[in-house]
This record gives structure tokens, sequence and C-alpha cells, in this order.
């Protein structure tokens, strides 16, 4: 639990998180309209 | 025990017998609704020798039996269009307007006592659950008159309608038939839920009874938002008919032209709407009282309520532009010709004063926070990074208000070389705005986090780990609504509309992971200082006073925008406008028209609390047990 | 924190450097370029750049024992914004649009200075000062004011109701609605449902995803795209139609619309409003196709008239097309310009 408190680590994790976090939202909810995320970068 | 076991027993089947008969005639009336208008129609199709006529319900595309009158071609006269030697329209918009007004505050000021009084029964604290019960029972009290108000300016707009519009109201009247006889049903319900409600508060004050009443106070609600539901029914057929075909002959399922293709987002932009407004008008008579106080015990009581108001009513605002989005997008998929009328063609200015109107929202929430945290002993500590939340919403602001087609002279038009500035144009597109608006609302939310957790240090194992990942968070939140904000950009349009979809995800789960996050953080923690109740800044109450005035216009704009995106049709597509007054005013005038039912408003209202404080003053000395002097914090996990 | 600060400080005084060379004239506004494609982001990015360097700035004056008092930092940093936005920003920005930009500059000011107690009154202390008047100076600048004001503001009321001999502010809506159906050589479309006849894959059915395969690629040079070259005499269906499509624009459209389609032809600045600029994301990329039909074949006299259809000189192209030779030009711009036409799928 200490480890977490390192700033470092605690920067290093969180980014991890809330970054997979967000693709996978943006991801997902574009997805269930029907739309591709992706779209630019398949062309 | 026996006798407590059968008081229970006594009260619930009181309360369930109390709604069944205040729903009696509508549950009657419910069969006869699917079954009258058919034999209706096969009896009067026997009468004419077997000629059942069928037609094809513009929106559904069923097939129906034909069973009404077709929409009336009006002609501009005497007949149709009676008039006094003034703009019928002009009349019909402000009593509309104030029934409106009135309307929504009623519905709203119910739902906030719903949720006051159920936090002062789960609510810990002993005195904070009662200064909460007795809040709600104040909001109540100085909205009872609202009531026969709203009732009346109902009765004024009817008879407006059927003096200056016969041949419309008898339309829609015809159509409508049993849903009016059911909304006038639901107005004695309501009116008997609330007199229970209101004056049986003491008795049922404790224990059971006091589960009884706030059930009560549920009933209540629900009661008056179905009575919304039904009235946004009109308004969406004539926004948007279904049900008919395109004489506009009703072919009897009421279902169909109740549920047309605008009524739901316009209930839930309406429920949200209503919230936010009430939640300001409150607000606002609380900061007008503050401002008015002689004590500081006064000082502290309306400080706290403004809080509350203002809390609730933002708590509203905050989904409320994401309703709005999904109206504009059933707009434009219904017809994209109304679409682009309100925001490419006719209409668009109102929209970018609407804009502006948010954008103000935004900022007097966000300024009155950072003026709740001057009043927090070790808040300090956030004081100095307020600037960088400024430039934030100042940004976003600018990108939400910046027009797609600007006004300027033909030099300067010269002078940019074309009709958009290749830097600026880039605003006025929503890929843009929806990027500003996000920033903005999640800007708000980061104040309310650092407000809930001014005066606090905490103290659980984790809590450097739990600081840096909302700060991260945050971070990546505004980094993500950015980046589509600026992908949108390169993509096809019928793909950029869903981007809005996780860029309003991210900033809802700012808002609910966030606070969550927050609330498990703050348990236990170590508290700096106390929040001083009445030293907020007279500044602060401006701005809920700012905060209330840019809701009320703002409600007033949208109305308009809602009424003159019809253009010519009394009915989209189906009833012609031949009135005179069958064009769209001219900007400036809507303006005027708007502040004035703005200020006739708040006239108005006024003189609903100034009857409020008159009864106050007799109420014996047992409200102010309520305001303690020792104890001015709200319970932690507020 | 102290090398932070004193970077932020040397960016605040590079930045301040810049732009009171743009002000005066001495360097002119290109100097630092607004990147196309990037150019709001870099707009916004700038500013927090400001930002960045007035902090570290005000961070080290104060270090140094000179701060500068809240008053002339709120002030300061509001005329720095109106001279970013008069003198960086190019082209220029028109007056309406500057001038709200002000007001939210000015509101967002007095929301930073009187975000609490110390800071307001603080900020109040010189206007009290003037006021007041309790120094030889105050007063002196008390009096000063009392004669200024009055003179600012009537020159200002006289300015506003001088007749000028500028042609008065035009509100023209560049994108009206369209109506809900056209009627072109007899024959009635419906906006909304209508297709484009010539958008068809090899099977000879509408298809969009075909076409949109097949046209310019977006970003340098808008580039053809390899297979899909509509001047080899082998192609048929959509690349054809393509290609008849061009040849119908370089005899009739080109003239105005411009040889690359972005709005600069031979006549282009002869008229007001100027022709549209098909290259722009804020044309034909973000309607249907048959709105530009409907363009097309009624020409700016087919307005209604929010579109202002007496200053616009599009041709009425009906009188001279056929409806194929429309549809053809239509999809010839949209090949041309690498944008897929609006669609609500």
């Amino acid at each position: 639990m200490s480890a977490l408190n390192n700033p470092v680590i605690a920067l290093v994790v969180s980014l991890i998180i809330t970054v997979g976090y967000f693709v996978l939202v943006d991801h997902y909810l574009m997805d269930m309209q029907g739309l591709d995320f992706w779209y630019l970068f398949k062309n | 025990m026996g006798l407590l076991a059968g008081k229970r027993v006594f009260s619930i089947v009181a309360l369930c017998m109390m709604v069944g008969l205040l729903l009696l005639p509508v549950v009657v009336a419910l069969p006869s609704l699917a079954i009258g208008e058919e034999t209706h129609a096969g009896d009067a199709a026997k009468k004419d020798g077997d000629k059942i006529e069928k037609g094809r319900d513009v929106y559904y595309k069923t097939e129906g039996i034909v069973s009404g009158a077709p929409a009336p071609k009006t002609t501009d006269g005497v007949k149709d269009y009676p008039r006094y030697n003034f703009e019928s329209r002009v009349l019909l918009w402000f009593a509309n307007q104030q029934h409106l007004y009135y309307g929504s505050f009623v519905l709203a000021v119910p739902i906030f006592c719903m949720i006051i009084e159920f936090m002062g029964v789960v609510t810990k604290d002993k005195a904070l659950a009662k200064r909460y019960d007795q809040l709600a029972y104040d909001f109540i009290k100085i909205s009872l008159t609202a009531y026969s108000l709203t009732a009346i300016l109902g009765g004024i707009l009817i008879f407006t309608f059927l003096t200056l519009y016969p041949a419309f109201f008898s339309y829609l009247s015809g159509i409508f038939r049993p849903v009016m006889h059911i909304y006038a049903l639901m107005f004695v319900a309501e009116s008997g839920t609330l007199y229970i409600y209101y004056y049986g508060w003491d008795k049922m004050r404790e224990g059971f009874l006091k589960w009884i009443h706030l059930s009560m106070s549920v009933v209540l609600n629900v009661i008056g938002t179905l009575l919304m539901f039904l009235a946004n029914s009109w308004i969406g057929f004539m926004m948007s008919p279904a049900g008919v075909d395109e004489q506009g002959r009703y072919l009897g399922n009421i279902w169909h032209v109740i549920h047309t293709a605008l009524w739901n987002p316009l209930n839930l932009h309406r429920i949200l709407g209503n919230m936010a407004f009430g939640g300001g008008v409150v607000a606002a008579y609380a900061a007008y009282k503050f401002l008015a106080s002689k004590t500081d015990e006064d000082r502290a009581h309306y400080d706290w309520m403004g809080y509350i108001a203002m809390a609730l009513g933002v708590a509203f605002l905050i989904p409320l532009p994401f309703a709005g989005y999904w109206l504009m997008r059933e707009v434009y998929a219904y017809r994209q010709q109304m679409g682009i009328t309100l925001m490419g063609g006719l209409l668009a200015w109102l929209f970018i004063i609407q804009a502006t109107m948010i954008g103000i929202l935004f900022l007097c929430t966000n300024y009155y926070l950072w003026q709740a945290m001057g009043r927090m002993r070790g808040a300090e500590k956030y004081q100095r990074y307020i600037k960088y939340l400024v430039f934030l919403l100042a940004c976003g602001f600018v990108v939400f208000i910046t027009p797609h087609t600007m006004v300027m002279t033909p030099a300067e038009l010269k002078a940019m070389g074309g009709q958009q500035h290749p830097v600026l144009g880039n605003y006025g597109v929503m890929s843009a705005k929806n990027g500003g608006i996000n920033v903005i609302i999640t800007t708000t939310v980061l104040s309310f986090v650092w407000y809930m957790r001014g005066n606090k240090v905490s103290t659980v194992s984790w809590a450097k780990f739990g600081n840096i990942f909302m700060g991260v968070f945050f971070g990546c939140a505004y980094f993500n609504i950015i980046f589509l904000a600026v992908y949108g950009y390169y993509i096809p349009a019928n793909v950029r509309v869903g981007l809005s979809v996780p860029q309003v995800a991210t900033t809802l789960s700012c808002l609910f992971f966030m606070f969550a996050l927050n609330s498990v953080m703050m348990r236990g923690a170590k508290q700096m200082g106390a929040i001083e109740w009445g030293k907020i800044s007279a500044r602060s109450q401006y701005a809920l006073i700012m905060l209330a005035t840019a809701f009320t216009w703002m409600m007033a704009l949208m109305g308009y925008i809602r009424s003159s995106v019809r253009l010519f049709w009394h009915v989209n597509e189906i009833m012609r406008d031949n009135s005179p007054w069958a064009y769209t005013h001219t900007v400036g005038f809507a303006a005027n028209m708007i502040s004035a039912n703005v200020l006739f408003f708040w006239i108005t209202i006024l003189f609903v609390f100034w009857l409020g404080s008159l009864t106050a003053k007799k109420v014996p000395v047992e409200s102010k047990a309520g305001i303690p002097g020792s104890v001015p914090q709200p319970a932690p996990s507020h | 924190m102290k090398a932070l600060m004193s970077l932020g400080a040397l960016i605040g005084v590079a930045g301040l450097l810049l732009l009171g060379g743009m002000t005066f004239g001495v360097i002119p506004s290109t100097t630092v370029r607004l990147v196309e494609g990037y150019m709001p982001i870099q707009l916004l990015l700038e500013i927090a750049s400001y930002v960045i360097g007035f902090t570290g700035l005000s961070y080290m004056l104060s270090a140094m024992g000179m701060a500068l008092p809240r008053f002339w930092q709120g002030i300061g940093f509001w005329i720095f914004l109106m001279l970013y936005l008069k003198f960086r920003v190019y082209p220029p920005i028109p007056f309406s649009v500057r001038a709200m930009y002000g007001t939210v500059g000015l509101v967002t000011v007095f929301m930073w200075v009187s975000a609490n107690e110390e800071d307001w009154k603080k900020f109040k202390q010189p206007i009290m000062n003037v006021l007041d008047a309790q120094t030889g100076m105050n007063r002196l600048l008390r009096y000063v004011y009392l004669v200024l004001i009055p003179i600012l503001i009537g020159g200002f009321s006289f300015n506003a109701m001088m007749p000028k001999s500028e042609e008065p502010i035009e509100l023209r809506t560049v994108h009206p609605a369209p109506p809900a159906s056209t009627k072109v050589h007899g024959k009635t479309y419906t906006l909304q449902t209508s297709q484009n006849p010539y958008r068809v894959n090899p099977e000879g059915k509408y298809d969009q995803e075909y076409s949109n395969a097949n046209i310019v690629e977006q970003g340098m040079g808008r580039l053809m795209k390899p297979n899909a070259n509509p001047w080899d005499e082998k192609n048929q269906g959509y690349l054809k139609y393509v290609r008849e499509g061009g040849e119908i624009f370089f005899q009739n459209c080109h003239f105005c619309h411009g040889d690359n389609l972005n709005g600069r032809g031979l006549h282009a600045f002869a008229f007001n409003p100027i022709p549209a600029n098909f290259t722009d994301p804020g044309t034909i990329a973000q309607l249907q196709e048959t709105f530009i039909f409907w363009r097309v074949s009624k020409g700016g006299i087919g307005l209604p008239n929010e579109g202002f259809p007496w200053a616009s000189v599009m041709p009425p192209w009906e009188q001279h097309l056929t409806v194929d030779e429309i549809w053809k030009v239509v999809l010839f711009e949209y090949w041309h310009t690498g944008y897929y036409p609006r669609t609500w799928d």
C-alpha cells in the first residue's frame, strides 16, 4: 500500500488506469452507435 | 405493540386508498380511451353504409381508420383569428410563458422537498436533520401560492387560445380530448396530495408516519411529472405530428398522438430544466434574504439555504446540455430542414445567445463555489490555482460563443478574404463547441470537488495515491475531450456526430467517479477549519441572483425558439398558420419580449414570496430551534 | 520552483516583445506562423503559454521585491488580450467578435481578481485611493478623471452617432434551410430522400461506400487514388461520370469557383459574396448532396430572403444545364475535393 503512495509509482499506475479507461469508453461508445472510431487511421 | 402495528396498517391502507381514489378517474377512463374511439368510428362507418376510410399515419406509417375531422384550412379573418387591435400571437406568448414559468417552478419545488426531506430522515446528525426538515417545509410554504397562480395562468392561457385561435384550438382539443380530461383530473389529484402533504406535515413528523409522508412527496412528484408529460404531448404534436394522416385526420391511436418523435426528448429536457430553474429561483430567494438579513444567525441560515438550492439546481444543470443535444439530434433526424432552421439558418443567432447564457450559468456557478471556499477556514491552499480554472473556463466559453457567421462590415469581410475566418471559423462548428462546453462542465465538477474537500485533509492510508489519481483523471479527461473535439474535424459528419457521446461520457465519468472517490477519501478526514456559514461575500449572492436571472431568460429564449421553428405552421406540415402573424419576429423584438416576460415573472414571484413570509411571522419560536448556534457545519458526507 | 518560474518568465518576456512588435507594426503578424490545420488549437496554446509566462514573470518580480499590484495585473492582462486579438491573429478578426471576446475577457478577469476577499481588497485599493484622494497625486488624478471621463463618453457617443459612409453590416445566412422539395425541369425532387443517380457502383446501384473509396486523398496535394483515374478511357460507371462532370465544371464553373475548386476563380473577387470555397470543410463537406443540387439548379435568386438572393451572382444553372449534367457536376466536386456528402446513416 505504501508503495502506491510513492509519487512516481502513483503517477504511472494512475496513467495506466485512466488512459485505459478512456480508450475503452471512447471505443465502446462509438461501437455502440455503429460508428468507426478509428475511421481516420484506417484510411 | 399491537396498537402500533395496527396504526401502521391503518396508515398504509389510508395512503393506498387515497392514491387509489385520486387516480380512480384516470384508471376508469383508460379502457374507454382504447375502445371508445374505434367503436365510435365503427358506428359512424356503419351509418355511412360500410364506407370505412383508412389513412396512413404521417410518422409511424401505420394504417388506421379515419375518425376525426381534417385540419381546418383557416383564412385570415374574424372567424378563424378573432383579434383585438393587437398582435394575438404576442398575447398568447405572454400567457403561455408565464404559465410555463410557474408550472416549472411548482414541479421543481416538490422534487427539492422530496430530496431534502429524505436527507433529513437519513442524516445521523439530529440537529442537521431537523434543519433539513424545516427547510423542506419552508420551501413548500413559500411556494404554496405559486400553485394557484399556475392554475390561474393556465386558465388565462386556455381562454386566450379559445378566444384568439378558435379554429386551431378546436382542432387540437378534438384530437387530444381524452388527454385534456385526464390532465384536468390529475390537477385534482395533485391538489389533494399537496394539501395533505403540506397541512399534515406536523402531524406526520415522527417514525412510520414520516415514511408515509415521504411516500406522499413521491406520489406528488409522480403526478406533477405526468402532468408535464401530458402537456408536452401537445407541443410535441405541434412540432412533429404523428397519429394523423397528411390531412390531419385522427387515426384512432391515442398513443401515437402522444408519443411523437420529440415527446421523450422534450420530457427529459424539461424535467432537468425545471429542476435547474427551480433551484435557481430558490437560491435567488435565499440570496436576497441573505443580503437583507440583520443578524448573523439569519445570514448563516440563508447562506446554507442558498448553497443547498444552488447545489441541487446545478446538479440537474450538468446533464441539461446533453439532454438538449439529444433533443436537437432528434429534431434533425425528424426533419433536417427544421434542424437547419434552428441552428444553421433563421434562428441561428438565438443559439449563439443561448451559448452565451449557458456560459454565464457555469461561470456564475464556479464563481459562487470559489466564494464559498473563501468562507472555509483551511481552503486557502486552493486559492492560487483558481486563476487556472478561470483560464480554462474562459477558453471554453470563448470557443462556445464564437459564431459561425460573423457580424462584420464589408471592409472586414474583404480583409478576411471570405465569409469565414480561417482560424475562428473552426470554433464556429459543433465539433469545437462540444469540446468547449465539456471543458466548462468538467471545470465546474473540479470546482465542486475542491469545494467538498476544501477545508479537509484526507487521512486514509492511500491518500497520496488518491490525490495523484484524481489529478491524473481530470488531466486525462481534459485531454480526451479536447482530442475528440479536434479529431472531429478530420472525419465525416455522420461519424463526428457520434463523438459527442464519448465526450459526454468523459465529463460524466469525472462527475460520478471523482465525487465518489472524494467521498471515500474524505471519510474520517481531518478538518483544518470550520465552515463559517454566513461569512460569505456579498458578490456570491449576486452571482446566485445572476444565476436565477440567466435561467429564467434562457427558459423563455428556448421556448421562443421551440415555437418559432414551426415557422408558418400551427401543426407542422398539417395545419397552416394563415393569421397575419405567420412570420418570424426579428431577434431584437424577441429579445425584448423575453426580457419583459422575465421581468414580469420576477415581480410576481416576489409577490408570492412576500405572501409566504406573511404567514412566517405568525409561526411560533419552534422554527428557530433548528438553527444551531454551536454546530454550524453540515454533515461531512455533504 | 525558481527554475520553472524563471523559464516561464523568459517565455513571458519573449512573448510580450513579439506582441509589442506586432502592435507597433515593427514586425508583421505572420512572423509567428499560424500553422494550417492546427490554427484553432495553436491559438489556445499560445494564450496558455502567455498565461504561464505571466505567472512566471509575476513570481520573479515579486521575488525581486517589485511585485506588480493585482490591479495592474488585471488591467494589463485584459489589454494584452485585446492587443493579441487585434494584432497577432491574422487575417483580422471582425470588430463584433473582438467585442464579444473582450467582454468575456473582462468578466473572467473580474472573476479572477475577486475570487477571494484579500485579492479583491488589493484590487480595489488603487481605485479607493483615487476616490478618497488623500494624497496630492491622487487628488490630481481624481480631477483628471473628472474631466477625462465625460470627454471620453462624449467622444464615443459622437463617434457612434456620426453618419458613416461605410456600407452597413449585413447578416447573411450562409447555409439557409433548404426547401422540402424543389422542381427542376418539370420534375420534383424531395431533398431529404433524393439521391445522386450517378453515384453508382459497377452493378449500377447507388453506393456511397464505393464512390467514397474512389475519391482523391485528402492531405498533401489531393492526389488521385492509384486505380481511380477518371481520365483513363477504360473506366466506366462512376469514374466516367466524374470525368463528364469535370468537363462540365471546367466549361461553366471554374471561372468563379477556381480550377482548384477553392473559390479563387478568375472572377472571384469581383463579387460580394465571393464564390464558395469547396475545399473548406464548412461548405460541401457538411451538406447533403441534394442541398448542393438545389443550390446549383436554382442559383442565387433561388435562395430564401435570409440568404440575400439579391447579393449572390450564382447563376441558376437549370437554365443552362440538364438535370443529369447538374448531378454529374456535383459528383465531380465531391470527387475532386475528397469530401463525402453528408448522410444520416
